[in-house]
């Protein structure tokens, strides 16, 4: 089975925050183990409990009176800060986080049982005088049902996270010039991908690339001839490899730059840490840089024909993975320049809204005195609020107990249980 | 009715209320800050609040403050001062209720302001009145000069049950367009039927300008009352509390009068003569201080339970004096009728006198009210011959004019009353003397009915910068004394 690269990060609920999600660039098998230590070590490879290094994978018993965490729970920040910190891992722990990061790519992990099991030491058995059992169960930590366990977020790791193609329709790119920029940038991937007659990878999907390969293909030079028709000059053949460079490894100095990166900025607050870490991920750039690199560009490279259908798809595709703009097949036919495709690419959705709508368009609506438009349905609850009854009835209720809205104090519905035979 | 009395004070009294009204108009020079009231708070001497009814002002105003740019005056003591909620009750259950209603303020103090049952603002901040659609419609419908801005119809439209801050509330405004209002309607009453008799002519200004009335007048504007009042209430809505008693500033004329209880109690009849002196423009008594009386009331309550009375005022625990209840329609109509004058006062105050008398002839003194209707005659002939005498006329004498039927199942007799040979008037009845005595109340009601025109002139023109030189109306000396 063809092996399924990693090309975003997960964008999970719990991953959100968590710089040890981070995909780590590299594969495990990297010359110097020193430098693989320390990479693992401020990559924070998550997945790695620290208990399984610690005392479980050993069969130590431990003198915790918490029971042992599964695999996924050791995920919450307090684990990874301490990962975060250069702290030179032993060899032993060094290795099995290596086969760690090899089994993620291998197949995605499923919330385990823990390998070995521990067994709480008998009250005879302890050595400590101070140790005092407890009468009754105040105060001792709760362990939570299984009823949940697998609609629990925290139970599960980063490989069994949804990895998607492009950015999340909330995550899109929404600047303008940095749309520029990208644009650019996927123009001139396309026309290189076109260009080196690599007809069969254009299908393909391309390497993301960070900052550098963003650098490399805008340094290339455009050559617009009349007809439309582009030439790119430059390290096209460099261009060309980190596009091919999916599944393969990556090259050394990505890695060292990024390790430079991270040697860099060690701050000692996760927060910032977390930030800089945002800031390394697509697109790249900043909107005052990306302004004016769009000032440097004349204004040729927009009559770019895209005729091609190809080269077209090629490029809206690329678009699409670093912006999250999905263009709509019906615009593509009036798309046949760069510069049309830049325009639809600048232009604002419509409304999803009336309200919205009669902002943009009929604002002299709401600036009738005697009317008021609303922004959400009034409900009958916003009437009653008008008229000033609500507050009575909420008193009266509360009087007798009863919530005004909402259903949580009614008995959840258990037919669909009955169905699925109380699955 | 007219009933045995010695004298009657008729014109010049009426002129006096008249003369009132102009002082009332002076007094509250046009300015819509606290200041103004600052002469009638200290005229009536209310005492202090409660504990916290200076501070709820206070922190009422404050919160304000940036909007109105009102002043701190620390003379606003609120002019309601008891704060619980006084229900309809009867004389016989007064006492209990009133110490309990004591004794729960007292052991759980209200922490809301103002008096209201519930946390936040007791009426809407003013910059809200720009957000309301049913304000500015309302606006609108009246044909509002534009100087009147929106805010102040807001305020308006806030009770005085609603909101105890004079300052947010439209007490004052409702007093300045009783006075205009009324002013307008006596006027318009004295000029336009001179001979009308004095008890008719009360009736005639509660039919124009009373509570019922000035509550029909809002209710045809369109004016919707909000269910409860509070901050979040669309301005546009009146807003009042049935349950509490309202502190509309009593009339500029009259006076209370010393056996104000005994009236009340054993309902003591009140002459005209003594009406026109004491009572108010609708001939109802002036009862200042009501809220004062009911927390005497409390005190001396609470005082029997402690066991510390007096014999006099032992006396007055037994014998309770049964206070004037305000039914809940009572107030409904008290509110509306506030909120109609208070319009009035604020036209006065935006616009002007023209033009808010011009608002009160277009609104009030439009409506149709049949004068004919309001009279009620005992011995209508012996009033008649009585003003026959007055006047000189020779001596009445009732004459058929023509009859039918007389033995049949349904006479009709036409009797007509001669003063000489001059026809005074005639009526029909199935009997003689019915047809006799509808004579002769048709007789005394052309006689106070009589009219110079539609078109005679007024006082209030005096006002206008070309107005003629005046030449006095013809009022009439009074009615008849029986």
């Amino acid at each position: 089975m063809r092996r399924i690269p990693l090309l975003r990060r997960p964008c999970g609920l719990s991953f959100a925050s968590s710089p040890s999600v981070v995909v780590p660039r590299f594969s495990p098998q990297v010359s110097a183990p020193a430098a693989s230590a320390t990479a693992t070590s401020t990559r924070c490879i998550s997945s790695t409990p620290s208990s399984w290094s610690r005392a479980g994978r050993f069969g130590q018993p431990t003198l915790d009176r918490e029971p042992e965490p599964t695999p996924a729970s050791s995920l919450p920040p307090q684990q990874s800060t301490e990962l975060s910190e250069t702290k030179q891992l032993s060899a032993e722990e060094s290795r099995e986080v290596d086969d760690l990061v090899q089994s993620q790519y291998d197949e995605p992990t499923i919330p385990l049982p823990p390998r070995t099991r521990t067994w709480a030491p008998k009250q005879e058995e302890i050595k400590d005088s101070s140790y005092q059992p407890a009468d009754t169960g105040e105060g001792l930590p709760e362990l939570k049902s299984t009823n949940d366990w697998f609609s629990d977020d925290e139970n599960w790791d980063a490989t069994s996270q949804f990895v998607g193609f492009a950015p999340a329709s909330d995550e899109r790119v929404q600047d303008l010039r940095i749309l520029e920029v990208l644009l650019r940038r996927a123009v001139v991937e396309a026309l290189v991908m076109n260009q080196e007659g690599k007809g069969k990878s254009m299908a393909n999907t391309w390497g993301m690339g960070g900052r550098n390969e963003l650098v490399k293909a805008l340094g290339l030079r455009v050559v617009v001839k009349e007809g439309g028709e582009a030439e790119v000059q430059g390290d096209v053949k460099g261009v060309l490899e980190s596009l091919e460079e999916v599944d393969e490894q990556p090259p050394e100095e990505d890695e060292e730059d990024e390790e430079d990166k991270w040697k860099d900025e060690e701050p000692a607050d996760m927060e910032t840490e977390q930030e800089a870490i945002e800031e390394e991920i697509a697109p790249f750039v900043e909107p005052e840089e990306a302004a004016e690199m769009c000032k440097g560009w004349d204004k040729t490279w927009r009559n770019i024909s895209l005729d091609d259908m190809g080269l077209k798809f090629a490029v809206t595709k690329r678009i699409y993975q670093l912006t999250g703009h999905r263009i709509h097949d019906y615009k593509l036919h009036s798309i046949l320049t760069v510069g049309g495709l830049l325009k639809v690419l600048h232009s604002k959705p419509k409304p999803t809204k009336l309200f919205e709508f009669i902002e943009e368009r009929k604002p002299e609506l709401t600036n009738l005195p005697n009317v008021k438009v609303y922004s959400r349905r009034v409900t009958p609850i916003d009437k009653e609020k008008e008229v000033g009854r609500w507050k009575v009835i909420e008193r009266e209720l509360e009087k007798r107990g009863l919530p005004a809205t909402g259903h949580s104090h009614l008995p959840k519905p258990n037919q669909r249980a009955w169905i699925l035979g109380k699955a | 009715m007219p009933g045995s009395r010695r004298t009657q004070l008729r014109t010049p009294s009426v002129f006096l209320k008249l003369r009132n009204t102009q002082l009332a108009l002076g007094l509250l020079s046009l300015k819509l800050s606290p200041g103004a009231h600052e002469e009638v708070t200290d005229s009536r001497a209310a005492p202090q609040g409660p504990a916290g009814g200076k501070d709820d002002d206070d922190i009422n105003i404050t919160k304000r403050c940036e909007i109105g740019n009102y002043e701190d005056n620390n003379n606003t003591t609120s002019y309601f001062l008891h704060k619980t909620n006084l229900k309809q009750y009867s004389a016989a259950g007064t006492a209990q209720a009133l110490y309990e209603d004591y004794q729960n303020e007292s052991e759980s103090p209200n922490p809301n302001r103002n008096g209201s049952q519930f946390p936040g603002l007791p009426s809407p901040p003013p910059h809200r009145a720009l957000e309301s659609a049913k304000l500015a419609a309302l606006h609108a419908r009246l044909n509002l000069s534009e100087r009147l801005p929106l805010q102040s119809l807001a305020r308006c439209l806030v009770d005085s049950t609603a909101d105890e801050s004079l300052q947010f509330n439209n007490t004052h405004l409702a007093f300045l367009g009783r006075t205009i209002v009324n002013y307008h309607v006596s006027e318009y009453l004295v000029a336009k039927y001179p001979r009308l008799p004095m008890e008719i002519v009360f009736a005639a200004m509660k039919g124009y300008a009373g509570n019922r009335a000035l509550y029909a007048i809002a209710r045809q504007w369109g004016v919707e009352p909000a269910a409860a009042p509070g901050e979040e209430v669309d301005p546009g809505l009146l807003q009042f509390d049935v349950k509490k008693t309202g502190t509309e500033l009593d009339a500029a004329v009259g006076y209370k009068r010393k056996e104000l209880d005994k009236i009340i109690k054993f309902k003591f009849r009140r002459g005209i003569s003594s009406r026109v002196v004491f009572d108010d423009e609708f001939g109802d008594t002036v009862s200042m201080g009501e809220h004062e009386r009911i927390l005497e009331r409390q005190a001396l309550e609470w005082r029997a339970q402690q066991g510390i009375l007096s014999e006099d005022e032992m006396i007055q625990m037994e014998d309770p004096v049964p206070l004037e209840i305000e039914t809940a329609e009572d107030r409904k109509f008290a509110s509306y009728a506030n909120f109609s004058r208070a319009v009035v006062g604020a036209v006065f105050l935006h616009s002007g006198r023209e033009v808010a008398k011009n608002f009160v002839r277009s609104h009030v003194l439009s409506r149709r009210l049949d004068l004919e209707e309001m009279f009620s005659f005992s011995r209508p002939t012996r009033e008649l011959a009585k003003l026959c005498q007055r006047e000189g006329f020779e001596r009445p004498v009732a004459r058929i004019l023509s009859e039918t039927g007389r033995l049949s199942r349904t006479p009709v007799f036409v009797v007509g009353i001669y003063s000489g040979r001059d026809r005074l008037s005639e009526g029909w009845g199935p009997s003689i003397e019915h047809a006799r005595l509808t004579a002769a109340m048709n007789g005394l009601k052309s006689w106070y009915l009589y009219s110079p025109g539609d078109d005679v002139r007024m006082p209030s023109e005096t006002y206008d910068e070309n107005a003629k030189p005046w030449t006095p109306l013809y009022v009439d000396m009074g009615e008849v004394i029986v």
